[in-house]
This record gives structure tokens, sequence and C-alpha cells, in this order.
């Protein structure tokens, strides 16, 4: 056990006694240290030198948020040890941007030997990212708090708070390879659909409402309607949050913006049945295998959760072209989200498109209206803009490109009738 | 549940009442140590501040309030330092500078304890909680307990030791010399005691 700042504060008091009552030539002054060195010798008697063994458990309620959600956390601490614990406080820590709503997360209390306690305090989920919960500190002191012994309990939990995920509706893909189970992208084969594909003379066993009624009276014969057979495909999503997202050029945070859309766009995806992937590129670099079902796009929420911009560790060109070429089968569909201000990113993109994959890329739009700051700051605005606007002109002439604005719900804009290409 | 929580947060209510009670006390206590314009304010001071800490449980406040206390009794000893009278009032000013360390002491446990027993805190208790918060409540009543016995006792003993202290020095003056050594030798004996390896 060490000495706390009190207790040396009241050793400070004692001798500033014995310091006045020499500058006041009072000896009667130094009565005072005598209450003090009594307080300081009662608190070496009394306490005793023990380790405390705690253990705890923590539970979160939810684990994983969506944000804009309250998360109870309720913790559970034991004392392992064989004695009493007198003046002992716990402190769950919790990272500076989580906000205490209801509840504390600091107690006092004492704890006998073997004994449970649960407390439940509530936090504020805030934005998006993985947050530590723990370890937990504790204090025990003497009765007047002269002497403490400080520790903390291992465990940590981690709060994950998922991006935004908005309901897109339909995504409508083109892909140049379709997988073999049924989805909602056209296989540019006779098969289950809904969109006409051909007409055929009328079999038996044909389904009555597959007659075309008026090529069956223009040609004297029963004449059956085929359908496009709609199947999923592979889509790998291709974020890129490197250190262009940061820039002015956009008036919102467009880093966000880019991984929502990329959640958004994971979970519609993987709705329609389709195998999807996820690369990101950022402070942080992230690979999700391509993969189906409701726990992969857990597993892709999870990775968008840690993505922070900033400059990528690993060259985009190198990874793109190297990696995903590897893995992603050709022909398939690659979305890239970008927000088209790099050098290399065109390159990637023409590269890519070479090797038969089938894009589609979704760009940030900017708010050329957006206030200044300076006429310099305005002029480098204009040449960022021209220089981005002629990116996406080479991008646009060999994937499908879309801009997108945060103003606006993302849903109607990516109907394919109102999407903007360039 | 909401009977057990309600008796507990005016259990807490009652605590606070009756620190502040105490902290009235001691300041008044300062006041009759010594008369003065100077510790009245910082008497004053010292009771709105010391209100405002207990109210909102807040540590700033509190620190406040250590000052003014801290002031007033400096003030009191002082100005019967420059009238050669601390001799005269030396149990009522020790007795003050005990009140004022327990009072320092009570302030310090209500700011502790008071996130516990706050509103926020209450409107998320949940049965298992309750317990927590009667043990708490437990725990500042035993050490608000046992801190005033140790300070009384502290009280007692000093001015025994001075009661006796000044019977040894009448019948052999030569003592009266030496106090200053004899209390610096305490001073490091206690030290020594705390320092020591256990």
């Amino acid at each position: 056990m060490a000495l706390t700042e009190k207790a040396l504060a009241y050793l400070a008091l004692s001798y500033g006694f014995i310091g006045l009552a020499l500058l006041l030539r009072e000896p009667s002054i130094t009565a005072f240290v005598i209450t003090i060195a009594l307080l300081l010798f009662y608190s070496a008697v009394s306490s005793r030198a023990q380790i405390p063994r705690l253990s705890i458990l923590r539970e979160l309620n939810p684990r994983r948020s969506f944000g804009g959600e309250s998360i109870d956390v309720t913790v559970q601490v034991t004392n392992a040890s064989e004695r009493r614990i007198d003046n002992l406080q716990l402190e769950d820590r919790i990272s500076h941007s989580l906000t205490l709503e209801a509840g504390t997360n600091v107690l006092h209390l004492s704890m006998g030997a073997g004994e449970q306690v649960e407390f439940t305090y509530r936090i504020f989920a805030p934005q998006r990212g993985t947050y530590p919960l723990g370890p937990m500190g504790f204090r025990t002191s003497d009765l007047l708090g002269f002497r403490d012994y400080k520790g903390e309990i291992s465990g940590q939990d981690i709060l994950t708070i998922l991006p935004r995920v908005e309901e897109l509706g339909p995504v409508e893909l083109r892909a140049r390879r379709v997988g073999p189970w049924p989805g909602m992208v056209p296989s540019r084969r006779i098969g289950i659909g809904t969109d006409f594909f051909e007409l055929r003379p009328y079999g038996p066993g044909d389904e009555l409402k597959r007659i075309n009624w008026k090529a069956s009276a223009k040609q004297a014969k029963l004449i059956a309607n085929e359908f496009e057979g709609e199947q999923v495909t592979d889509v790998v999503i291709v974020l890129d949050c490197s250190e262009g997202i940061t820039s002015k050029l956009f008036d919102f945070d467009a880093a966000e913006f880019e991984i929502s859309l990329a959640a958004s766009l994971c979970s519609q995806l993987i709705l329609q049945g389709n195998r999807v992937g996820l690369s990101v590129y950022g402070s942080v670099r992230t690979w999700v295998d391509p993969a189906f079902g409701k726990r992969h796009l857990l597993k892709i929420l999870d990775s968008l959760a840690v993505v922070k911009a900033g400059r990528a560790t690993l060259p985009m060109d190198y990874a793109v072209e190297s990696v995903i070429v590897t893995v992603v089968p050709a022909k398939s569909v690659i979305v890239f989200i970008s927000p088209l201000l790099g050098n290399a990113i065109v390159d990637i993109i023409t590269n890519i498109a070479a090797r038969g994959y089938s894009l589609l890329c979704i760009t940030p739009t900017v708010n050329s209206t957006a206030a200044v700051d300076s006429d310099s700051m305005r002029l480098a605005k204009k040449i960022l803009a021209a220089e981005r606007r002629n990116k996406m002109t080479q991008v646009a002439k060999v994937a499908k490109l879309i801009e997108l604005s945060p103003a606006i719900p993302i849903r109607p804009l990516l109907r394919r009738k109102t999407w903007r290409t360039v | 549940m909401e009977n057990s929580i309600r008796t507990l947060v005016a259990r807490w209510n009652v605590l606070r009442a009756s620190s502040f009670v105490y902290l009235l006390l001691t300041l008044a206590l300062n006041t009759v140590a010594s008369e003065s314009l100077v510790i009245e304010i910082a008497t004053a001071l010292a009771a709105f501040l010391g209100s405002m800490a207990i109210l909102r449980s807040d540590w700033l406040w509190a620190r406040g309030t250590f000052l003014a206390l801290g002031l007033s009794f400096f003030m009191a000893l002082f100005s019967h330092g420059l009238s050669g009278s601390v001799s005269e009032k030396l149990p009522i000013l020790l007795l003050s500078l005990v009140s004022v360390l327990f009072s320092v002491e009570i302030l310090s446990l209500i700011c502790r304890y008071g996130r516990l027993f706050s509103t926020r805190h209450v409107v998320l208790l949940t049965s298992s909680s309750v317990l927590v918060l009667e043990k708490a409540m437990m725990q500042a009543t035993t050490t608000l307990r046992r801190t005033g016995l140790v300070f009384a006792s502290c009280y007692l003993i000093a001015v025994a030791a001075i009661y006796m202290g000044g019977l040894v020095a009448t019948a052999v003056p030569v003592f009266t010399d030496i106090s200053l050594y004899l209390v610096a030798v305490t001073i490091s004996l206690a030290l020594l005691i705390i320092l020591r390896e256990e």
C-alpha cells in the first residue's frame, strides 16, 4: 500500500504548523501537530497489506448497435479472496467518447469473502466504431485514505457500433458471369425470371399462363413466352477511404457517407442472394472474402465499423490488381466506392475493366456552390473539382458511374432510372 | 423495490442535511474561536460553497469549501498567534481544527457517493443494483461513524497530552523548551511507521 496525496497533504500541514510556531514564536501552536500525528499513526497501525483478488463478468445489451440507442452494461464483481475488503472503490473504465447516460460506473463499497455484487449503467451509443469497456480499476484504502492500493481487473469487452444501414430497395446489377442459384441478376439465358427473353412454340407441359396470345393469333398456332433467368453473382465492394476522402472538396463527412453506403449496398446485395466481398483501403485495410448469408453480412459490418479514413498502408493498385483479381472470378461485379481523387484510381478501374469485370463506380457529389473561406481556397477547389470531373469522364468510359449525395436519401437515387451518369 | 429506493434516497438526503448542519457548526466554532470581519467573510463563503458542494455533490465546490474552511481556521489561528493568546484558546482551536478536518472528510464522502444516489443513477436501478446501493449506504455511514470516532479520540488524546505536558512542564520547566523537538520526533515516528515495509 502506498501513501496517498492526502497523507502527504496532512504531513505538509503538520510541518506548516511547526513553521508557523517558529515564525510566531508560539510553541503551543505545535500542539496541533499532535492530532495530525495521531491520525497518521492510526492509519499506519490499522491498515493491513492485502491485495484483493477480484473477478468480473460484464454483459452488454446489445453488444452490437447501429448507433442512436442506449447500451446497458451489467457488471458482476466477485471477491475471490478469503478476506473482507473494506473501503473498496470500483471503476469500470469506459472510453472517453462514450457518454454515461444513466447509472454510474464507479462504486464504493465493502465486500465480504466470496461475495458477489452486480450493478448496471447505461451508455449512449456514439458514432460508428469499436469502443473498449474495461478493464475495471479498483482501489482499496485505509479508513482515512492515507494509504491505498490500486490495481485493475483484467478483462475488456468491445462495444461495436456498426455503420448505419439504409434500406436501398432492389439494386439492379448487370454481370457477365452469374452463379447457379436463382437471384436478381439477369443471366442472358432462358430461365426463371420476369423479363421477356424470346418466343417459342407451346409444348405439352407448359403452363397456360405462358401462352402469348397475340403471337399465337398471328401465327395460327400456340406460342409461349420464354423469360430471362435471374441468378446470383459475385460482387466485391472496393471502398476507397484513402486520404482523398478527407479533402475539403466535400462539404460533408464523405468518409462516413461512403462507409454507410457500402454497408447498405452489402446488406441489400446479400439480401438479394449474391456472394458479397469487401475490400477497404484507408488507414485500416480490410479484406472480407466473398460469401453468402446474414452471418457474413455481420462480418462485413464489423469490418466497416473499424474503418478509418487516412493514408492507405498498402498501395491500392497493388492490392486491387493482385489480390482481388486472384480471389474474385473474372466477369464478376466490382463496385468501387471512391471520391475519385487519388492519382492511381483511374488506372486501377481501367485495368480491372480490361480484365473483363463488370464495374460500377459510386462517388460522392461535390457541392460547387458551397461557401469557401478565401479566393485561393475557391480556386484550389475549382482546380480539384475540374481534375475530378476529368477522372469521372475517364471512369465513365469503362464503368457505370453514379454520383450520390447525402443530402437526400440513397434509396430513390439507386433506382436505375434516376441514376445520374456522366 | 421502489420503497427500498425511496428509503435509501431519503437516508442519503438525511445524511446530506446532517453534513450541512455539521459544516455550519464547524464554521460557528471558527467564528467563536476568533471574531474578525475576514473570518466572518470566509465563514460565509465556506457556508455557501459547502451548501453547493453538498447540494450538487461536486468536487469543484468541495475544493472551494476546503480552501474557505482552511482560510477561516488559519485566520483565527494567526490572529491568536499575533496576540499571543494561542495557549489560552488551545482546546477550542484544537477542536476547531479537528472539526475542519472532519468536515473535509464528510464533504469528500458526499462527493464520492453523490453519483450513486443521483437521480440519473437511481432511474436505472434493478433489484441487484438496489442491493449495491444499500451496501454503499452502509459503507458510507460506517465510514462516517468510524472516522468521527477516530477524530474525536485523536482530539481527546491531544487535549490530554497537552494537559499532561502542562503538568510536566510545571514540574520540570526544562521540558518547555524542547516541546518543538518532541513534536518533530512524533511526526518523524509517524512517518517512519507509514513508510515501513509490510
